[in-house]
């Protein structure tokens, strides 16, 4: 993780959320420190998560090592995944202060994948495997959802802020936004409120950050904003 | 057709372009009634079916001509196929059916008696007891939900007394009683006149309309063309004035009793710039749809607003702050009336301006839309010129009036309204300056000097 945005996040995490303990968020997201570009994401609904997504780059064996480790998820050596060009999506529960999933996504020897196609190992307190999934980006398209509410809403939500690729994966999906709109020009879009209902109180943690994906994990609704 | 912006900002009378949103939003209107006359055909029980409602929405709907154009466009007209849209959605019982084509005889009934047609119409009373001809001053008293037999010839109603509402103008009533009318008037409350003050509510409205007629006579000549009706409402003893408007309620304005010709004037104005952005929205919906997530702060109120509310809330300002500004250079006001208005006028500057920068940086519009912002921009520039000869006193007391506004209710300089408590209490980066520094050092000597005496 680069390291002035990784200290610039967690200072503005602090100073929105006064109390907050960061220090066990901190030494994890130490340990993924390096060159990479770098993604804040924030939990729809109530604000009880936040995220960090990490594309790195480099030693990739020692990277996720030290995720494994860093993450304190209970998986590691051999039983990891051997990633190549990975990335990484955590999330960071605010109440308890433990990291309650992890995601490091890329290839492995041998895998044919096509382009844009990618594997994905989703790591979690409750589980002791990770779990292996094939992520396929498709372009995104009008009435891709098949549910005309959702779908009339992505069509007024996509000329305003192009939407690239939808990723269906059950039971959620993500949908890649073409140059990501700024978070304050996202957030005035009638689906926003479902993504940062606390705009108020976000916008001094978002600043002016763009909006690259929006997605849903089953559970919640995540926005992630590039650092 | 390619809309011309500077017609719309402000009034541009009737003109072609005026005509061709009205033709617009008929035809809307009427292939909503065509809908719902299969619909009728094809779903009404039989018990509903006896009775003759059918007759009514074939008449209204095979009898072109200026008549019908204008009841077309009718407030009542419009809530009726809004109440339609939202009630028949669901599953509805026999007295449902009888309220809502019982109640729609009312434009059919109107349509004969202004035409001197022949026919025989079933209608229904309204549930307060009364049957309105909607689009004349025309009303009658009868059992609540009774069900009426119309015989209409010669332009008369055979068979009842009816009585008649005031009208401030020709075509314009002030109705404090119209079901169809009040029952979608839910902003403030609704308030029942006895006649002298319903004579006197009409009066100061028709002054009002007098004056706008040589100050705005573009303006006027479009407010006569698309308002029936002016719907009195309470007002409560902390409020100068209240009034609404409603989208589903096109060509209705609810508003309070005032003395003042000027403030009616000014509430006149307000509100029918809402009415006109909606019904301008059949044609342009200038905001991009998509975008009502976020609110904004509004240089109105404490609360907050969504881009569209600024819009309104910008455009109908422009408009009321330029006929004060004309008000003021063509009249002579008591002292106390004169700095009152010019107070209103600079204060909707300052107003107009903060809407403007919030739509301009956040908001999304169609080719139309932008055009109409820019000219917004335009127009309170020129308005600023109007304003030389005020006090500069009473110019930057305004100013800072709505500086405070703004650091109260507003996130920074952003947009963005302060909606919690817990954005003051993030910790900001220092910065003092050298008085505040001084200050601090000050505390804490205090503070050093304290601790020591203890």
């Amino acid at each position: 993780m680069n390291v002035k945005e990784r200290v610039e996040w967690t200072k503005a995490l602090r100073a929105c959320f006064p109390g907050l303990q960061t220090a066990a968020m901190t030494s994890a997201a130490e340990a993924v420190d390096g060159p990479g570009s770098w993604e804040a994401s924030v939990r729809g609904g109530a604000l009880t998560s936040v995220g960090l997504r990490f594309y790195g780059s480099g030693d990739y064996a020692a990277w996720r090592k030290a995720v494994s480790k860093a993450f304190v998820l209970g998986h590691s050596g051999p039983s990891a995944p051997a990633a190549g060009f990975p990335w990484l999506t955590a999330s960071w529960d605010l109440q308890t202060g433990q990291w309650t999933s992890v995601r490091l996504c890329g290839s492995e020897s041998g895998a044919k994948l096509k382009t844009g196609q990618a594997l994905a190992w989703d790591f979690s307190q409750s589980a002791k495997i990770p779990r292996k999934r094939l992520l396929k980006p498709v372009p995104f398209k009008a009435g891709a959802f098949g549910e005309p509410a959702l779908d009339s809403a992505l069509a007024d939500f996509s000329a305003l802020c192009p939407v690239s690729t939808l990723s269906l994966e059950d039971p959620g999906w993500s949908l890649r936004l073409d140059g990501g709109p700024r978070w304050p020009l996202f957030a005035r879009c009638d689906i926003a409120a479902a993504f940062t209902p606390l705009s108020s109180q976000l916008a001094l943690f978002l600043l002016d950050r763009r909006v690259t994906e929006l997605s849903f994990d089953g559970d919640a609704l995540w926005a992630h904003c590039a650092g | 057709m390619n809309l011309d912006e500077r017609r719309w900002i402000y009034g541009g009378g009737l003109s072609p372009e005026w005509a061709w949103v009205v033709r617009r939003r008929r035809e809307l209107a009427l292939a909503q009634l065509a809908k719902i006359e299969k619909d009728y055909l094809k779903a009404a029980p039989p018990g509903v079916q006896a009775r003759r409602y059918a007759a009514g929405l074939r008449y209204f709907l095979k009898t072109s001509g200026p008549e019908r154009d204008r009841l077309s466009v009718h407030p009542c007209f419009d809530y009726w196929l809004d109440m339609h849209a939202r009630h028949f959605a669901m599953p509805v019982q026999d007295a449902d059916w009888h309220l809502q084509f019982g109640l729609f005889q009312s434009f059919p009934a109107a349509l004969a008696l202004l035409r001197g047609d022949k026919i025989e119409l079933d209608a229904t009373a309204d549930p307060d007891g009364r049957f309105f001809v909607y689009g004349t001053p025309k009303f009658l008293s009868a059992e609540p939900r009774a069900p009426l037999k119309l015989k209409i010839a010669g332009g008369k109603i055979a068979g009842f007394d009816f009585e008649n509402l005031v009208e401030a103008v020709p075509g314009i009533v002030a109705d404090d009683r119209g079901w169809l009318m009040v029952h979608g008037v839910t902003m403030h409350g609704l308030i029942s006149l006895a006649q002298p003050e319903r004579e006197r509510f009409a009066e100061v409205l028709r002054q009002a309309f007098s004056d706008l007629s040589t100050r705005d006579p573009g303006l006027h000549a479009e407010m006569t063309d698309m308002l029936f009706s002016l719907v009195p409402l309470k007002n409560p003893v902390e409020h100068g004035s209240v009034s609404s408007s409603y989208v589903n309620l096109r060509g209705l304005i609810a508003l309070s009793h005032a003395e003042d010709p000027v403030l009616q004037a000014e509430t006149l104005i307000h509100e029918f710039c809402h009415q006109k952005m909606n019904q301008l929205l059949v044609v342009d919906p200038v905001l991009l749809p998509g975008q009502s997530g976020q609110v904004f702060y509004s240089p109105w109120r404490a609360d907050a607003r969504r881009l569209r509310g600024l819009l309104l809330g910008a455009h109908a300002f422009l408009n009321v702050a330029r006929y004060l500004a004309t008000s003021l250079s063509r009249e002579t006001y008591p002292d106390a009336q004169h700095i009152e208005l010019m107070v209103n006028v600079a204060l909707r500057i300052n107003q107009v301006d903060s809407a403007l920068k919030a739509l301009t940086g956040y908001g999304a519009f169609t080719e139309f839309g932008r055009r109409f912002v820019m000219g917004m921009w335009k127009e309170l520039e020129l308005l600023r010129h109007s304003v030389l000869w005020f006090p500069p006193a009473l110019l930057a007391e305004q100013a800072v009036a709505a500086a405070e506004h703004r650091a109260k209710y507003a996130l920074g300089d952003t947009g963005f309204h302060k909606s919690a408590e817990h954005v003051d209490k993030v910790r900001r980066a220092a910065f003092l300056t050298p008085e505040e520094n001084e200050d601090e050092k000050e505390a804490e000597a205090e503070k050093k000097k304290g601790k020591e005496s203890k």
